[in-house]
């Protein structure tokens, strides 16, 4: 294939994806945009005033949601990284299972999963609370920085760490001074990736919070269903923000420097 | 600086039928540099790696200047160990990487660019502090890693093979090095080979490791030429053994009477003659000997001849071997300062 035809190919791909993006973008800047028009026939950025107005719950919700996904995707790096560790440094029996049992709660759908722990998290006081919504974001990032993680300790070389025990450095100094700064790029691309899923859950946010806990897609929803297209169209742009920004900074280490996740070999 | 004594260490890795060490003992004096000799597998590189306290042995005791550091964590060891991928950290440059133990040590940054910048002359790399691992050549790389012990004036330094990943010229290279920076600084050194010629190069004595234990340890040319079990006569390249008895500095066997060096024992035993000591020729030890088999291995030729029921083989440059034709009778001399009596077998 030559060079033009693959640039074609490629800007059809990406306008495929980005189309149905498109009305929403329009409709968060319209004012009465009925079916024959192809474009809206007034434009306004109403809809945006009235989002960040004083009474509005969507600053609240922004606020909510941006915390409950750094804290979801802090707590599953502390969680994952050891556990990705374990499963691409050694080799133990039932290491399958344990690959196997990982991927459930991606395979499981997510309204059985929390059904399930809302009756758990009734008894334990956690529903209704945004501690609930975090912990039970963990279900479904867990798996991927588990997974990431795995991948890059499998290119890691632990015996780095021995060395640098021999040279006098305590274990938290090699932690910090050698398997982190080698493991550093795959930490990133993991916690990344954690924060998107748990930025984008809804039934699980749902089901565990009760509808206390408002986040984003929840309001998404409701102004979708309600029919409130100019809101609708104002929380998808707020929604995609993240996921823009992210692919803005690790483009180069998804793509160029693809090939050196947490390589130390 | 450090004197280390090993005590009779043992350690079998989990699910293995053979212990990697087995009773393991060996004394290296203060300022010494010991080859740790033996093929791979045979435990030495383990061995290290207890000293170093990255392996806890199942039993034994390794004493540093007479007290044990069994309960000490490899990073409060007076001990460093060179490993032998040289394990450069990739995201720091030449200089940080040295600098490591020190920063470590949370030392003062001038101090540490001090001595990073005199470990670095050491090893002669010393306008390479900026470039990162990746940018160095093999050679370069393990003389890096070696500054980086150094820099820290270790007690006792341990080397992993630091030879074995470069080639043939820059080999010759690392060793004049090694052996020049240990003269200087004196840092008792136990360096880890599977090459002879390296031991017998780098080592004031050489240790020969064999199935977790030490067969024999002394000077090169001892280990070479005067064996003390078939074990080791068989690691150096030996291939003549003829069963006999030893007495009054005689070797009676199939072959007559051997005249023997002296101070070789006594008793039954075993006849050993290194293939490259054999000699054309006449004289003391003379035997006649039809020629079987030669085989070129370039530089030498390797002849294989019987006498009496017994098979020799000879190890002779292209013209000492030309005489040697398969079916004739060739005369070989045996010198007697070659032969060695291993007792008992």
């Amino acid at each position: 294939m030559n060079a033009r035809a693959r640039m074609a190919l490629g800007a059809l791909l990406i306008a495929a994806l980005m189309a149905p993006l498109v009305p929403l973008a329009l409709w968060s800047v319209a004012r009465g945009w009925f079916f024959p028009q192809i474009l809206p026939a007034t434009w306004t950025f109403e809809p945006w005033m009235r989002a960040f107005a004083a009474r509005s719950d969507i600053p609240g919700a922004l606020m909510t949601t941006t915390c409950i996904a750094l804290a979801a995707s802090a707590l599953a790096l502390l969680l994952g990284i050891p556990a990705g560790r374990a499963l691409g440094l050694y080799r133990f029996r039932g290491k399958t299972l344990v690959e196997l049992a990982l991927l459930a709660p991606v395979i499981v759908p997510g309204i059985a999963v929390g059904l399930g722990i809302h009756g758990v998290f009734l008894r334990l006081g956690l529903t209704n609370s945004a501690l609930g919504v975090v912990l039970v974001h963990l279900v479904p990032t867990l798996p991927y920085v588990v997974f990431v993680m795995s991948g890059v300790f499998a290119n890691y070389d632990a015996e780095a760490e021995a060395q640098a025990r021999s040279l006098g450095a305590k274990p938290l100094q090699v932690l910090w001074h050698v398997m982190l700064p080698a493991i550093a790029p795959g930490v990133m691309v993991a916690g990344l990736f954690a924060f998107l899923v748990s930025w984008s859950q809804y039934i699980l946010t749902l089901t565990i919070g009760g509808g206390r806990v408002v986040t984003l897609p929840l309001l998404l929803y409701a102004q979708a269903g309600a029919g409130r297209n100019d809101q609708a169209g104002v929380l998808a742009m707020l929604s995609l923000a993240p996921g823009l920004v992210i692919l803005a900074l690790v483009a180069r280490q998804l793509a160029g420097r693809g090939m050196t996740i947490g390589g130390t070999r | 600086m450090t004197r280390l004594t090993l005590d009779t260490l043992d350690l079998r890795h989990p699910g293995t039928e053979r212990p990697a060490l087995d009773a393991l003992s060996l004394e290296v004096a203060d300022g010494e540099m010991v080859a740790l000799l033996g093929p791979s597998g045979c435990g030495k590189t383990t061995a290290l790696r207890v000293i170093a306290g990255l392996v806890a042995p199942d039993a034994g005791e390794v004493r540093f200047d007479g007290v044990s550091v069994g309960h000490l964590p490899p990073e409060r060891r007076e001990a460093v160990l060179v490993f032998q991928s040289g394990q450069l950290f990739a995201h720091m440059d030449v200089a940080a990487n040295v600098g490591f133990g020190l920063r470590m040590q949370r030392r003062p940054k001038r101090e540490i660019a001090e001595r990073v910048a005199e470990a670095l002359a050491q090893v002669q790399l010393g306008d390479l502090g900026h470039r990162r691992p990746h940018e160095l050549s093999g050679g370069q790389r393990q003389r890096v890693a070696l500054a980086r012990a150094l820099v820290l004036k270790p007690g006792l330094l341990l080397l992993d093979e630091p030879l074995s990943s470069l080639d043939a010229h820059l080999r010759g290279e690392m060793r004049a090095l090694i052996r020049r920076l240990q003269r200087e600084t004196g840092i008792t050194t136990l360096v880890v080979t599977h090459d002879q010629e390296e031991a017998a190069v780098l080592g004031d004595r050489v240790a020969l490791m064999l199935g977790g234990r030490i067969h024999q340890i002394g000077a090169g040319a001892a280990l070479w030429n005067r064996p003390a079990d078939l074990d080791v006569a068989r690691f150096f390249g030996g291939c003549n053994f003829i069963s006999g008895r030893s007495s009054g500095g005689g070797f009676d066997c199939a072959l007559g009477r051997l005249l023997l060096p002296e101070g070789a024992p006594s008793g039954e035993g075993c006849l050993t003659l290194r293939p490259e000591a054999i000699e054309p020729g006449e004289g003391e030890n003379a035997l006649t000997l039809r020629v079987i088999e030669t085989r070129f291995e370039g530089l030498l030729t390797r002849i294989t001849a019987e006498g009496s029921g017994l098979r020799l083989e000879a190890l002779m440059r292209a013209g000492a071997a030309r005489g040697a034709v398969p079916g004739q009778d060739v005369r070989w001399r045996l010198p007697r300062e070659a032969l060695w009596v291993l007792p008992g077998v």
